[in-house]
C-alpha cells in the first residue's frame, strides 16, 4: 500500500485514527508530533514505553506497519496510506491488563521458570499459558490467510577496493582520502543524506554541506544511502541491507572489499536509575534528532541528567527550541524518575523537580560490533569510558568516534546503580539491575552465562542499549574491572535483516529434458528427480487410477513397444589413449579389455567397498568410451574420475555431455521393427548382440545406440545430440504407431525393472551397501591388478554379511508393501523393503529388501509389514520375469 | 562459507564455487596390510591448524587443486594444481 | 516453590587438586551427564570436569535443542529413546526445570526417496514402541496451519514423519541443572581450564596437563564436541572424525504460532519457535572442515531461502543473530562411545555430529556404567570405537541427514 516519497503533507492511520505527516517524517516522528507518547508495551511487565533513541536502536517503538511486525517506527519513513498498529498490548496501548503482572513480579524473579513446575504433568499443563505470553510481534498469517504475495527482494553484488562504513564526518573524510589516493570507494551510510550526526546539529550544517558536497563530487566514490552493514564476514565480505528510496522492500547487497574503514560512530545507551524506562525519558541524541531532523519540540519542561560540556550543549539546544530547562543533575544525584504512565519529575536528595521530559546524557558506546566480528578485540579504556577496538586484522581499520576519538566517559566506571526492581538494564527483556545481581549471586558471574541466564542483550536491540550497563553491573558485583569482565561475542546480522531480503529472489533451478514439451503435450504427470522434471506417467484421462495408467503403459512395453525419455541420465565421454586404464582403476569390472562395440554394466565402489554409483560403459573405439551414470550422481562421478586422474600423467580427457544429448530407450518385442524403419544399422541379433553398441544415424540424426535391457525387453538406448531430440522422439512415435507404441514414464519403468530384479543405486542400495551383500558379486574382478576398493572387496568377499539384498514375492493377494516397509521376525524389525510394486506378470506384489543374513535363504518365508500388519512373502533370488533373459536377446 | 580460494587458474574466487574433497593423504600401495587401509579409509588428522586438502573448482575451471588452509581462520595460505608442485607429493592413485 | 526465593550458588569455584579418580575433559552436557550418573548411581564423586570455556561455551550452548527418538536403525532407536525417556523425567529429578516442550516433531519428505526413508524410520520406530507415523499433507496442514502444503513450492511436501514425543528443550538449562546437581555431590566443575596435553605411560593416561596445572587421573574421559580429534591426539589416540561447522540463526520474537518442530531433509533446513517466541532456523553442516565458529553469509541466505519455501509469509520477519558451532562427524553418523583400544583408562564419548544434545542423558548414564563396572552395556555396544576396524558401521546416515 506504500507509495512513493511524498513532497507535501499527507496522512497515515494509527489504528483507525489519521495522523498527519510532513515530507521526510518517520512514522514515529509524525506520531510524536501528533501527541502520541506511548508506542508499545514492554515484553514482560507490559510497561508503557515511548521514544527513547529515535535512531532505531532500542525496542521502545516497535509497532506493526502494514502487517509487518516489529517495525522501528522512529526511523522508518512514513508513507501515505500506511496502517500502523501497536503490538504486545492487551487490549490497548493506553490500558494493558497484563501490566498488572508487575504486581506479581516478586513471584517471577530472574530465572523463575527454571525453579518452578519441575514435575512433568504440571509443566505440560502450565507451558501453553507461559508460551502464549511470549513474543512481541504479531504472528504471521496462517497459510490459508496468506495472500501468496511474493514481494520483490533484490540482491546486488558490489566489488570495491575500499568500503567505508558511516557517512558522518570521519567516514566522509576517509572516503575522500581513499579516493584521492586513487582507490575505488564505496561509502555505506544509514541515513538518507550524508552527514551522520552533522545532520541534526544546526551548528554543523555548513560543515556537513561542504564535506558531503566533496564526496558527491569525487570520482570513484559510490555512495549507498539508507544502507547499513550488518555483518563483516570472512575475506572482506560485507553484508549490507539497504532501504529503497521510494518504498518497497529492503534489499541485500554483497560487498567484497579489499579494505574496510569502519566509521560507524557511537551509539548512546541509557543510564541506570530507578524508573529509567518511563515514557518521557529520552536520550540526548534522541532529543537532538527530534529537533534537528523533524523540527519537533520534545517537551515543555526538561531535566537534564548529565554533566560537563555535553549537558551544556543539550541545555542550549533545548532552550533554543523553546524548552524550559528546569535543572541539570549529575547521574549519581538521581534517585528516581517519578510518574505513573509518563515521567512527571526527577527526584534527587533535594526533592522532586517537576518536568515532562528527562534528557539523559547516556553512555557513548562505540558502534564497534563489526570490528569485533572481523576479529578485532574490544579493550576497555577508563579514560574514554568505552570498549575500544584494537588488534584489527590487516585489511580493517577504524576511524572517528568508533575508535574512541573525542570520547569521554559519561559516568565513572563501573557505573553505580540502584539494586532495584524498577531500574531497567535491558529494555527488550525487562531485565532489571535486581535481576542481574541475583543472577550473579547464583553463580552466573561470567558475562556470557549472565547473558544467557537473564536473557539480557538477547532481544531486538541486540545489546545496543544494554550491553554496557550489564557489563558494568557484572564488573561491580564480581569486583573485576570492566576490561576483565569483557564483552559478549558480537554476532551478525546487526542490525537485523529480514528473511526475505536474505533469501532474495527465489528461483530454485529446474532441469528439463530436451523433450520436455513433448511430454507436456502427451499429458505427462510430472515428478521431481533431483532438479529434473520427469514424467511419472502419461494420463490418458484425468479420472484414470494410477494402477490403470501404469498397466496400460506396462502392457505396451511387454507386449508391443514403448519409449521412455532417459535424458536425465548422466552421460560422460572419456577419450584418450589411457582411457581403459583409468576405467580399470576406478570401476570394479574390467574395461581396458572390453572390446570395441561392447557394453558392460559398471559399478564404482569406494575404498571401503561401498557402492557409490552404477551405470553402463560402452567402448565406442579403442580410445573412446561412453559412460552413463545415475541421474543424481553425475557430478560426483565426473569429479571422481578427474580426481583419480590427477598426477598420473595419463592421456585421458573427460567430458560431461549430459545436457548435450537427448537420450531415449525404445523397448519391447516390436522395438526392432520400429527402429529398423529409422536406421540403416543392422539391428538383427547376429549383427547387433545384446550388450553391444553401434554408431550410425537414427531418423537422420547422428546417434549412438546401446542394446541394453533395464526393463527386461529387447530394446535400444538411443543417444543423439540434444537438438535432434524432438525430431527423433517424434519419428520413433510415428514409426511405432502401427505397432501400438506408447510413451512410458518413470513409474512404469520402475515396475518393469523390478520384475527383473534390477537394482537402482541410491534406492535399493545405501551408504553401507557393498556388491556382495547387494547380490551383484560378479561386478568385482578381484584379479585385476589394482582398483579402487580392491583391498576391502577382497576381505568382504569372504567376510560374514551384516545383511543381504533379496527379492521377495508376496504370498497374499492385494498386499502391496510401500517402499520402506519393515521386514519382521517375531515382531522385531529384521529388514526393510527398498522397492515393492504390484507385478502384473506375478499376480501379487514383488520387491527387493535388505534382510539380516540369517533370513536370507531361497524360499524362506518372511513377514513384510503392510498397513501396519505382517503379511506373508517368500524370498526368491531369481528374477520374477524372464529369469534367463531370453526376451532381451531376441 | 565466505572465504576465498586463490585458484591457480582463475584467481581469487568465493569458496562457494568449489567442492571440498577432504584432507590430503597418500593412498596405500597395493599389497598394504589391513591396518594401513584402515588408517587411510577411516582415520583422519582433522587438523586444528594448517591443513593440506583437496578442492574441485566446479563452477570455474573444473580442475582439482590442493590448498593449504588454516582451519581456525579459514585463511588459505596457498593453492596449487598438484602437477605443478616441486615437492614429491604422491597423489591418490599412483601406479 | 522455595527454590524461587533461594539464591544459592549453582556451582562453586574450586582450586584444581593434584589428582582425581576421574578427569572428564569437556563440561558440556555429555561430560556433566557422565559425572552426574557416576555420582548418583555409583557413588563415584572424586571427579573433575574441565572445560576450556565458560559453562555452555561449546556445542551445548550452540545447538538448537531438539529432542527426538525417531531414528533409523534399531540400535539408534533404542538408544535415543532411552535418552528421551530420561529427559522426560530429568527436570523433576534435578529439581530444575529444563523447559522440555514435547510439542511434536515433523520430518518432511519432498521426494519419493525421502518418503521411503521416512517410512523405514516409521516402521522401525513402531516396532520398537516409539510413537512415530507417516502423515500426509491434509493432516500436516491441520497440525501446522502456517506451513505451505500447496503445489506452490518447487518441491511440494509429499509426506511427513510425525513424532509426537519429540520437541525442544532449553539447552542452557540442561547444562546448568546438571552442573548444579554435580556440584551438590561434591563433583568439581572447572570452567576456563584448558587441557593442553595428556601424559601417557605404560598404556595409561596418567595425567591431564592444563593451563592451571597438572592433574593426575585414574580414568580420563574425552567428552568434547568439536575437539575430539585434538584431545585424542594428545593421548596418542586416533579418531575417524572430521569437523565441519554447523550454523543456525534466530529471529525476533513473535507471538506463538508454530507448535511443532519442523525439519525438512530435502531442503536442508529446520524451524521451530522457542518459548520466548523467537524462531530458530537451522541448516545442515557446511560442506567443508573448519574450526571457525563464525556464521557465514551464504549459509544465512540459504537458511532464509529454505525457511521461506516452507513458510513464505515469514518474509518480513527479521533475523537477530546467527552463530556456528563445530560438529565431530563420523563415517556412519553415529557416535563413538567406549574405551579406546590404545590405552587402558582412556574413554571417549565423542563423534556426536549434529545429534548429540538429545543423547546426553543416555550417553552419560551408560558411559558411567561402563566406567564404573568395566562392562559395555548392550545399548551402546554398537557405538564402540572398534567398529570401523571391524566394518560394523551403524546405518544411521539417512536419518541424520539434517542437523536436528
Amino acid at each position: 500500500m506504500a507509495q512513493a516519497s511524498p513532497s507535501e503533507g499527507f496522512s497515515f492511520l494509527l489504528n483507525d485514527k489519521p495522523i498527519q505527516a510532513k515530507a521526510g517524517d518517520s512514522i514515529g516522528a509524525a506520531m510524536f508530533r501528533a501527541g502520541v507518547r506511548v508506542f508499545t508495551r514492554s515484553f514482560k511487565h507490559h510497561r508503557p514505553r515511548g521514544l527513547l533513541c529515535v535512531a532505531g536502536n532500542c525496542p521502545n517503538c516497535l509497532m506493526n506497519v502494514d502487517g509487518t511486525p516489529n517495525v522501528r517506527v522512529c526511523t522508518t519513513p512514513a508513507r501515505p496510506g500506511m496502517r500502523v498498529a501497536p503490538q504486545n498490548v492487551f487490549p490497548s496501548l493506553e490500558f494493558d491488563v497484563l501490566a498488572a503482572s508487575q504486581k506479581f513480579d516478586w513471584l517471577m524473579p530472574v530465572g523463575w521458570y527454571y525453579k518452578t513446575f519441575t514435575r512433568r504433568p504440571v509443566w505440560n499443563a502450565v507451558e501453553p499459558f507461559i508460551r502464549k505470553a511470549a513474543g512481541l510481534g504479531e504472528a504471521p498469517p496462517s497459510i490459508d490467510r496468506f495472500s501468496g504475495e511474493d514481494p520483490d527482494y533484490e540482491q546486488r553484488y558490489v566489488h570495491t577496493e575500499v568500503a567505508v562504513l558511516g557517512g558522518g564526518p570521519s567516514g566522509l573524510t576517509a572516503a575522500l582520502e581513499a579516493s584521492r589516493q586513487g582507490s575505488r570507494v564505496t561509502l555505506i551510510d544509514e541515513q538518507p543524506q550524508l552527514g551522520g550526526h552533522l545532520r541534526f546539529t544546526p551548528s554543523d550544517a555548513e560543515r556537513r554541506r561542504v564535506l558531503a558536497g566533496q564526496v558527491e563530487a569525487a570520482q570513484g566514490v559510490e555512495v549507498l544511502s539508507r544502507a547499513q552493514c550488518f555483518g563483516l564476514y570472512e575475506d572482506g565480505l560485507l553484508g549490507v541491507v539497504q532501504l529503497p528510496r521510494d518504498g518497497g522492500e529492503e534489499s541485500l547487497i554483497h560487498v567484497r572489499a579489499e579494505r574496510v574503514v569502519v566509521a560507524t560512530g557511537v551509539i548512546e545507551a541509557p543510564l541506570l536509575f530507578e524508573n529509567n524506562d518511563l515514557v518521557g525519558v529520552m536520550l540526548s541524541s534522541g532529543v537532538e534528532r527530534l529537533i534537528g531532523l523533524y523540527g519537533i519540540v520534545p517537551g515543555r519542561r526538561a531535566v537534564i541528567v548529565g554533566d560537563g560540556p555535553r549537558a551544556g550543549r543539550i541545555a542550549s539546544l533545548l532552550k533554543d527550541s523553546g524548552v524550559d530547562v528546569a535543572a541539570t543533575v549529575r547521574p549519581d544525584q538521581v534517585l528516581s524518575v517519578t510518574g505513573a504512565a509518563q515521567a512527571d519529575g526527577v527526584r534527587t536528595a533535594g526533592g522532586k523537580i517537576p518536568c515532562d521530559l528527562v534528557v539523559v546524557c547516556g553512555h557513548l558506546v562505540p558502534n564497534a560490533g563489526l570490528l569485533h566480528q572481523a576479529g578485532g578485540s574490544l579493550d576497555w579504556s577508563d579514560e574514554n569510558g568505552a570498549f575500544l577496538p584494537t588488534r584489527l586484522p590487516p585489511h580493517v581499520e577504524a576511524a572517528g568516534q568508533v575508535k574512541g576519538s573525542d570520547l569521554t566517559a559519561a559516568v565513572p566506571s563501573p557505573p553505580a546503580y540502584p539494586d532495584s526492581k524498577r531500574c531497567y538494564a535491558c529494555l527488550c527483556e525487562d531485565v532489571t539491575t535486581s535481576d542481574l545481581r541475583t543472577a550473579i549471586r547464583e553463580g552466573f558471574d561470567h558475562i556470557e552465562t549472565l547473558k544467557r541466564y537473564t536473557t539480557v542483550s538477547m532481544g531486538p536491540c541486540q545489546g545496543r542499549m544494554c550491553q554496557i550497563s550489564s557489563i558494568g553491573v557484572c564488573a561491580r558485583e564480581t569486583g573485576g574491572g570492566m576490561g576483565e569482565t569483557g564483552v559478549t561475542t558480537s554476532r551478525p546480522p546487526n542490525p537485523s535483516i529480514s528473511l526475505g531480503a536474505l533469501a532474495g529472489p527465489r528461483h530454485p533451478p529446474v532441469k528439463r529434458s530436451p523433450l520436455h514439451h513433448e511430454h507436456e503435450a502427451l499429458g505427462a504427470v510430472w515428478m521431481n528427480m533431483g532438479q529434473w522434471k520427469r514424467p511419472r506417467y502419461y494420463a490418458p484421462e484425468p479420472d484414470w487410477s494410477e494402477q490403470r495408467i501404469v498397466e496400460r503403459e506396462y502392457r505396451a512395453v511387454r507386449e508391443r513397444v514403448g519409449v521412455v525419455d532417459v535424458g536425465p541420465l548422466g552421460k560422460i565421454e572419456v577419450r584418450g589413449r589411457d582411457s581403459g586404464k583409468l576405467l580399470d582403476k576406478v570401476y570394479t569390472h574390467r574395461f581396458g579389455s572390453l572390446k570395441a562395440g561392447r557394453v558392460r554394466y559398471a559399478v564404482i565402489c569406494d575404498e571401503t567397498g561401498t557402492i557409490l554409483d552404477d551405470g553402463t560403459i560402452s567402448r565406442l573405439a579403442d580410445d573412446h568410451y561412453f559412460l552413463t551414470t545415475t541421474t543424481g550422481n553425475l557430478e560426483f562421478v565426473v569429479q571422481w574420475l578427474e580426481w583419480w586422474l590427477v598426477e598420473t600423467g595419463w592421456d585421458v580427457h573427460i567430458a560431461d555431455v549430459t545436457g548435450g544429448r537427448s537420450s531415449i530407450n525404445v523397448a519391447g518385442p516390436k522395438a526392432r521393427e520400429v527402429l529398423a524403419e529409422l536406421t540403416d544399422i543392422d539391428l538383427e541379433t547376429a549383427a547387433f548382440k545384446y550388450m553391444a553398441c553401434r554408431r550410425g544415424e537414427v531418423a537422420g540424426a547422428p546417434a549412438v545406440l546401446l542394446r541394453i535391457g533395464f526393463v527386461g525387453e529387447m530394446g535400444w538406448e538411443v543417444h543423439v545430440p540434444a537438438d535432434y531430440g524432438v525430431h527423433v522422439w517424434r519419428s520413433v512415435l510415428a514409426a511405432g504407431k502401427e505397432h501400438g507404441i506408447l510413451p512410458f514414464g518413470v513409474e512404469t519403468q520402475r515396475v518393469l525393472r523390478l520384475e527383473k530384479k534390477h537394482v537402482i543405486v541410491g534406492v535399493d542400495t545405501d551408504a553401507l551397501s557393498n556388491p556382495y551383500e547387494a547380490d551383484i558379486p560378479w561386478v568385482t574382478k578381484l584379479e585385476k591388478q589394482d582398483f579402487i576398493g580392491k583391498a576391502s572387496l577382497g576381505t568382504l568377499q569372504s567376510a560374514a554379511a551384516n545383511e543381504r539384498l533379496i527379492g521377495f514375492t508376496m504370498l497374499e493377494d492385494g498386499k502391496v508393501p510401500e517402499d520402506g516397509s519393515s521386514v519382521m521376525l517375531d515382531g522385531r524389525p529384521a529388514g526393510r523393503v527398498t522397492s515393492a510394486r504390484y507385478s502384473f506378470v506375478n499376480g501379487t506384489a514383488v520387491g527387493l529388501a535388505w534382510v539380516s543374513d540369517e533370513l536370507a535363504e531361497e524360499g524362506r518365508e518372511i513377514d513384510v509389514r503392510v498397513g501396519g500388519k505382517p503379511a506373508r512373502a517368500r524370498i526368491q533370488q531369481a528374477a520374477f520375469y524372464d529369469p534367463e533373459g531370453r526376451r532381451l536377446r531376441m | 562459507m565466505s572465504f576465498r580460494i586463490p585458484c591457480p587458474q582463475c584467481g581469487e574466487r568465493s569458496v562457494y564455487e568449489f567442492r571440498f574433497g577432504g584432507e590430503y593423504s597418500i593412498r596405500p600401495q597395493p599389497g598394504a596390510d589391513e591396518d594401513e587401509w584402515y588408517q587411510y579409509n577411516f582415520v583422519r588428522r582433522n587438523e586444528m591448524g594448517s591443513q593440506t586438502e583437496w578442492w574441485y573448482h566446479r563452477l570455474g575451471c573444473r580442475q582439482w587443486l590442493r590448498a593449504v588452509r588454516e582451519t581456525r581462520t579459514n585463511k588459505v595460505i596457498r593453492a596449487y594444481f598438484p602437477d605443478e608442485t616441486e615437492q614429491t607429493d604422491r597423489g591418490p592413485g599412483e601406479s | 516453590m522455595r527454590q524461587l526465593f533461594r539464591n544459592d550458588r549453582m556451582w562453586r569455584a574450586h582450586e584444581l587438586k593434584g589428582a582425581y579418580d576421574i578427569v572428564i575433559i569437556g563440561a558440556g552436557v555429555h561430560g556433566l551427564a557422565t559425572a552426574y550418573y557416576l555420582g548418583r548411581r555409583y557413588g563415584v564423586r572424586k571427579i573433575a570436569l574441565l572445560d576450556k570455556g565458560y559453562l555452555g561455551y561449546g556445542a551445548s550452548g550452540r545447538n538448537t535443542a531438539i529432542l527426538r527418538s525417531n531414528y533409523r536403525t534399531p540400535e539408534g532407536v533404542r538408544f535415543y529413546n532411552a535418552s528421551l525417556k530420561l529427559y522426560e523425567e530429568l527436570s523433576a529429578e534435578l529439581g530444575w526445570n529444563l523447559l522440555f516442550s514435547q510439542c511434536g516433531h515433523l520430518t518432511l519428505g519432498h521426494t519419493d526417496t525421502a518418503v521411503a526413508g521416512l517410512r523405514v524410520r516409521a516402521e522401525t520406530n513402531q516396532l520398537l514402541g516409539v510413537d512415530s507415523r507417516i502423515i500426509y499433507p491434509a493432516e500436516i496442514q491441520k497440525l501446522v496451519p502456517h506451513i505451505d502444503c500447496s503445489d506452490r513450492p518447487r518441491y511440494p511436501i509429499m509426506a511427513a514423519l510425525y513424532h509426537p514425543p519429540g520437541g525442544i528443550i532449553r539447552h542452557d538449562a540442561v547444562v546448568w541443572g546438571l552442573a548444579r546437581a554435580c556440584d551438590r555431590m561434591g563433583i568439581e566443575i572447572h570452567p576456563l581450564t584448558e587441557a593442553t596435553g595428556v601424559r601417557v605411560a605404560r598404556r595409561r593416561a596418567e595425567a591431564v596437563l592444563t593451563n592451571r596445572g597438572e592433574v593426575a587421573a585414574g580414568t580420563v574421559v574425552n567428552a568434547t564436541a568439536g575437539w575430539a580429534s585434538t584431545i585424542c591426539k594428545m593421548a596418542g589416540v586416533s579418531m575417524p572424525i572430521v569437523t565441519p561447522p554447523l550454523q543456525a540463526c534466530v529471529t525476533e520474537p513473535l507471538k506463538p504460532f508454530l507448535d511443532a518442530v519442523i525439519v525438512s531433509a530435502s531442503l536442508h533446513v529446520y524451524v521451530n519457535q522457542t518459548g520466548r517466541g523467537e524462531l530458530v532456523i537451522g541448516s545442515e553442516i557446511d560442506p567443508y572442515q573448519s574450526y571457525s565458529m563464525k556464521g557465514t553469509l551464504p549459509t544465512l541466505e540459504q537458511m532464509a531461502s529454505s525457511a521461506l519455501e516452507l513458510f513464505p509469509q515469514l518474509h518480513n520477519i527479521r533475523v537477530l543473530r546467527q552463530w556456528a558451532g563445530i560438529c565431530d562427524m563420523t563415517p556412519d553418523f553415529a557416535p563413538i562411545i567406549g574405551r579406546c583400544e590404545e590405552l587402558d583408562n582412556f574413554h571417549v564419548d565423542v563423534g556426536w555430529g549434529t545429534y548429540g544434545f538429545k543423547a546426553a542423558p543416555a550417553a552419560g548414564r551408560y558411559l558411567a556404567e561402563l566406567i564404573a563396572t568395566g562392562k559395555v552395556p548392550d545399548i551402546i555396544a554398537a557405538f564402540s570405537p572398534e567398529r570401523f576396524r571391524r566394518r560394523r558401521l551403524v546405518g544411521e546416515k539417512a536419518a541424520a541427514a539434517v542437523s536436528h
